[in-house]
């Protein structure tokens, strides 16, 4: 997949960057985030896009000043994704490789998915009274195909609660452009300007 | 006592099914499959600048939203141009889902998939496709001007330009005692079969299989394009014709958008994955026909003898050109008719515009061509003073003409030669039919209401039963079941019915034994399909050929076990038995039983073919080498060229001088198509023509604005007639053998429909003297032009 969009980053959303208790609250479907030391983020979360839903987990690592690598794998599928921060740290673009049910809904529906979870975490980050509808921290996420359980392909999610779905909606392109997202802005604050 | 099935009026083995609704159509099938519907274009022509499916992710049961990027390998590629023609110098076909710009309102810009129609519906509304709008060409006076294109490589909009010619036609013009020179036109319309287009696809990944169910005219076809574009082996790809509403044409587009990307889905989604036409997108997505403009020169004696003709025409191909040149080409060679042309020219232009692609719809660019020519023939009458069927009469080719060479090519690219006919017979016969000869005392008693009456009159030549080929598969079964499959496909015609008829005399089998499938590409892969008036003529003669090679077979086993000798046996009822002596015989399926040498048995009778039942030649192999087990064949018919029916329409109408309504008082058709099967099933083609005939004359066509928005795209608006707006023709048959075929028969599909716009101006004319150069036409117009005559 490739995309480019635009993200606002207010200033009072900084400090909470460099906490993943913020981050794994404000992030929609967030389940862990798990700072390992070496600016490596560990991260479980619950994707749903369009009919795909399930636990993903996976690392993000940080490339150069503009760019991080993010992947993992997990029900909706496997994510290997470079995130680039344009020079004027107003849009992103995510490209890479998505595998698994995650690359059955359609690019348009990738892209889409990926801007509304830049924008609904960046918002939950600013309002945090937005965020809480996620479930405490219980671990760190180590990534592999174990994480997750449940169909592929969750067509019978018509029947779920409505609170589910509005998580599902906000879940987004899958945990991966979620990390990509946190981990970009964190980097932002880290680089000379 | 011989019982002969063909040219019976044997009552149609499909009805018994399709009244008691038990038919399988194709939104029968995969109730529970995903389902797709698409994001069309509202533009005819725009550039497509950006694709926002942002609201559609709340949309529960989403599956996927796909558009051009989404597309792998050559599923990206623009779709097959079917027929390809030296001519054709600036073919354009479309994408599955259009890359970057749209070129007629209704293109498919993407695809979405959900758990069921509704849903994807309700996302396919929240898609945001932003557009650039790019100047439209609608109808071919634009498209003809060239001052905006609709694909910008493509200069002047020209997709292409032929000339065919007969000896030396605009010489034959100038050197001809009288003259004229004329123009005419036939309106685009659409064949509306009552069931739209569809698709269900199942993949079957344990055995990497993809199952297609379409609702096409060509399954072969279909399961070609599929393979090749999804890149899978042909033999992994299976496509089955269910029962289909009707196709007329449109339905012989392969691979529509849908017919692709409804596999690719099911592929990719691993779940079965359906689309079903709503009739707003059978409007604007399934292809249209017939618009053209014409202009003549045509150049005659005294005596009305056609001395030549020059004839210039436009096509409108629409957005673009799948089928080729094809249309045109039948235009060009079918417009002759029955009549003896010596000098005679043809040049087309076909062109693209930012509206519907065009593809044959039945009748394929004959019904226009017979327009130019009847309405020509009028006009040399009219010149003349003589009456419009002496005109005919005069340049009608003779019975001793045939073959008659026209030195031009077909559209299946074979020569342009009648093959054999009686035109005059049908002339004489179309004349009592319809009561010529009395009209004008008719026409003079006093009328009641007002109306005027008009009588006339239309002939024509069809070109039927196309090749390449067509084949079949015989097989009788140890319970006496005659299993045929032929690969084409039906859409209502009644194939099951009249090839089993076939069958049933070349075997000596009852029909009601005779089971036939049709367009499943599993029971026979080699195929072309169910078009231009050729199932009976190409699929009935492969049946009769695989027929007779499965007579000769049983013949020969029931011989040996007879111990008769084959020229003495005959087979009735079932039965093979020594002529003159029917106790001595053995029934088809114990020759069934016994043509399958058996180790093991699977019934009493099956016990007769095991290896210990009888004494053997132990010299001589059980299944010799050049034999095979099995009691079956299979055969293919392949033509030299088509071969031609012909018939002649004529009509009486009475027209309303205060409303401008036309209705038809007499309708008579005379019709050789060769040797009739069942003449109840070609009375009923001839019927459901008319029908089409008269709704393309005096009801339907398809209005576009000037920004290439189709206005009447709907069954409120596009006059589709009803049965109260029907004649029921009066029907004459002339039966000529081919002498093509082993069958002797031609095509019937097709004919009804050809001469109606024809035949109705020329009788509207007749009646109320307006000039009728143009069809179709309508209550509103007729009574303009009326009100102009009047007014001088």
């Amino acid at each position: 997949m490739r995309t480019t969009f635009p993200v606002t980053v207010p200033a009072e959303v900084w400090p909470r960057l460099s906490e993943p208790g913020a981050v794994a609250a404000a992030l929609p479907g967030g389940r862990a985030v798990t700072a390992d030391g070496d600016g490596t983020l560990s991260v479980v979360a619950e994707v749903a896009v369009a009919s795909v839903a399930g636990l993903w987990s996976g690392t993000v690592t940080p490339v150069d000043a503009d760019t991080i690598r993010i992947s993992g794998a997990g029900t909706p599928g496997r994510l290997d994704l470079e995130v680039r921060a344009s020079p004027d740290r107003r849009q992103l673009t995510v490209e890479g490789a998505v595998d698994g049910p995650l690359s059955t809904v359609g690019g348009a529906v990738l892209a889409a998915a990926a801007r509304r979870l830049a924008e609904d975490l960046l918002a939950n980050l600013a309002d945090p009274a937005t965020a809480t509808t996620n479930p405490p921290v219980t671990h760190g996420g180590t990534g592999g195909d174990s994480a997750g359980a449940g169909p592929a392909i969750d067509t019978s999610r018509a029947a779920a609660g409505r609170s589910r779905r509005r998580l599902a909606a906000r879940a987004g392109a899958g945990a991966g452009a979620v990390v990509v997202v946190v981990t970009v802005v964190r980097r932002w604050r880290r680089s000379p300007r | 006592m011989t019982t002969q099935w063909f040219g019976e009026r044997v009552e149609r083995r499909e009805d018994e099914r399709l009244v008691r609704g038990a038919g399988r159509f194709l939104d029968d099938a995969g109730h529970d499959a995903l389902a797709a519907a698409f994001v069309r274009s509202p533009h005819a022509h725009a550039r497509i600048t950006g694709i926002d499916v942002s609201d559609a992710l709340d949309v529960d049961g989403l599956v996927g939203v796909y558009t051009w990027d989404d597309l792998p390998g050559r599923l990206a590629d623009p779709l097959p141009l079917l027929i390809p023609h030296p001519d054709l110098t600036h073919p354009r076909t479309q994408y599955a889902l259009a890359r970057g710009e749209v070129n007629h309102v209704g293109e498919a810009v993407a695809m979405v998939v959900a758990v069921d129609r509704y849903v994807a519906e309700d996302a396919a509304e929240r898609i945001v496709v932003d557009y650039e709008p790019l100047p439209a060409v609608v109808g071919l006076d634009a498209a003809r001007a060239g001052n905006d294109l609709v694909h910008e490589d493509v200069p002047g909009n020209v997709a292409a330009v032929t000339t065919q010619e007969l000896g030396d036609a605009a010489a034959a013009v100038a050197a001809a005692p009288r003259v004229l020179e004329l123009d005419f036109a036939i309106e685009r319309s659409l064949s509306s079969p009552l069931e739209g287009r569809g698709v269900h696809a199942r993949w079957d990944p344990e055995d990497g299989r993809l199952r297609i169910r379409t609702s096409t005219q060509t399954s072969t076809g279909v399961r070609a394009a599929v393979a090749n574009i999804l890149e899978l082996p042909d033999v992994a790809v299976d496509v089955l014709t269910p029962d289909v509403g009707g196709g007329f044409g449109t339905k012989v587009v392969h691979p529509y958008p849908e017919e692709v990307l409804i596999p690719w889905a099911a592929r990719l989604l691993d779940r079965e994955v359906k689309w079903v036409e709503d009739r707003y997108e059978h409007f604007v997505s399934a292809t249209h026909e017939r618009g053209q403009q014409h202009h003549v020169r045509v150049g005659f004696d005294d005596d009305g003898t056609i001395l030549g003709l020059e004839v210039d025409f436009w096509h409108d191909t629409g957005a673009y050109a799948p089928y080729g040149i094809v249309l045109p080409i039948i235009t060009a060679t079918q417009l002759p008719g029955p009549y003896r042309h010596r000098n005679y020219r043809v040049t087309f232009t076909s062109l693209y515009t930012n509206t519907v692609t065009v593809t044959p719809y039945r009748g394929a660019g004959r019904p226009q061509g017979c327009f130019v020519m009847e309405r020509t023939m009028d006009r040399v009458a009219e010149a003349l003073g003589i009456r419009r069927d002496e005109v005919r009469a005069r340049n009608l080719i003779r019975p001793d003409e045939f073959p008659y060479d026209f030195s031009m090519t077909f559209q299946d690219g074979r020569p342009l030669i009648y093959d054999s006919g009686d035109y005059p017979g049908l002339l004489d016969k179309v004349r009592a039919l319809v009561g010529w000869e009395g009209f004008e005392a008719e026409r003079a008693s006093p009328s009641a209401d007002g109306r005027r009456l008009g009588i006339g009159l239309a002939c024509y030549v069809e070109g039927t039963g196309v090749g390449p080929y067509e084949g079949a598969h015989v097989h009788v079964e140890t319970n006496g079941r005659v299993m045929v499959a032929t690969g084409l496909t039906s859409q209502g015609q009644g194939h099951e019915t009249v090839f089993a008829q076939i069958v049933a005399d070349e075997l000596g089998v009852h029909v009601a034994d005779v089971y036939v499938t049709t367009g499943d590409t599993r029971r026979f892969p080699y195929a072309v399909g169910t078009y231009a008036s050729r199932a009976a003529v190409m699929s009935g003669n492969a049946v009769a050929l695989a027929a007779r090679a499965v007579r000769a077979k049983a013949v020969r086993i029931a011989a040996d076990a007879l111990e008769a000798a084959p020229e003495d046996l005959a087979i009735e009822s079932g039965v093979v038995h020594v002529r003159g002596t029917p106790s001595r015989g053995i029934p088809l399926s114990q020759v069934a039983v016994l043509s399958n040498p058996l180790r093991y048995s699977f019934s009493k009778e099956a016990q007769a073919a095991t290896q210990f039942a009888s004494p053997a030649d132990p010299d001589v192999a059980p299944v010799p080498d050049d034999d095979e087990p099995g009691l079956e064949a299979r055969d293919y018919y392949s033509p030299v060229r088509s071969t031609f029916a012909a018939g002649m329409h004529a009509a009486v109408v009475a027209v309303d001088p205060e409303t401008g309504t036309v209705e038809i008082l007499r309708y008579a058709v005379v019709h050789d198509c060769g040797p009739l099967i069942n003449p109840m099933l070609v009375e009923g083609q001839i019927h459901g023509g008319v029908a089409q005939g008269v709704a393309g004359a005096l009801l339907e066509r398809l209005a576009y604005d000037e920004a290439g928005n189709l206005v009447n795209a709907s069954f409120m608006d596009f006059l589709m007639p009803y049965l109260s707006e029907l004649p029921v023709p009066e029907i004459d048959h002339q039966e000529t053998p081919s002498p093509l075929n082993p069958l002797g028969i031609k095509g019937a599909g097709e004919a009804g429909v050809i001469p109606v716009s024809a035949c109705l101006a020329s009788a509207i004319e007749d009646a109320v003297g307006v000039r009728m150069d143009a069809m179709p036409i309508s209550p509103p117009e007729l009574w303009s032009r009326m009100r102009e005559v009047e007014v001088g």
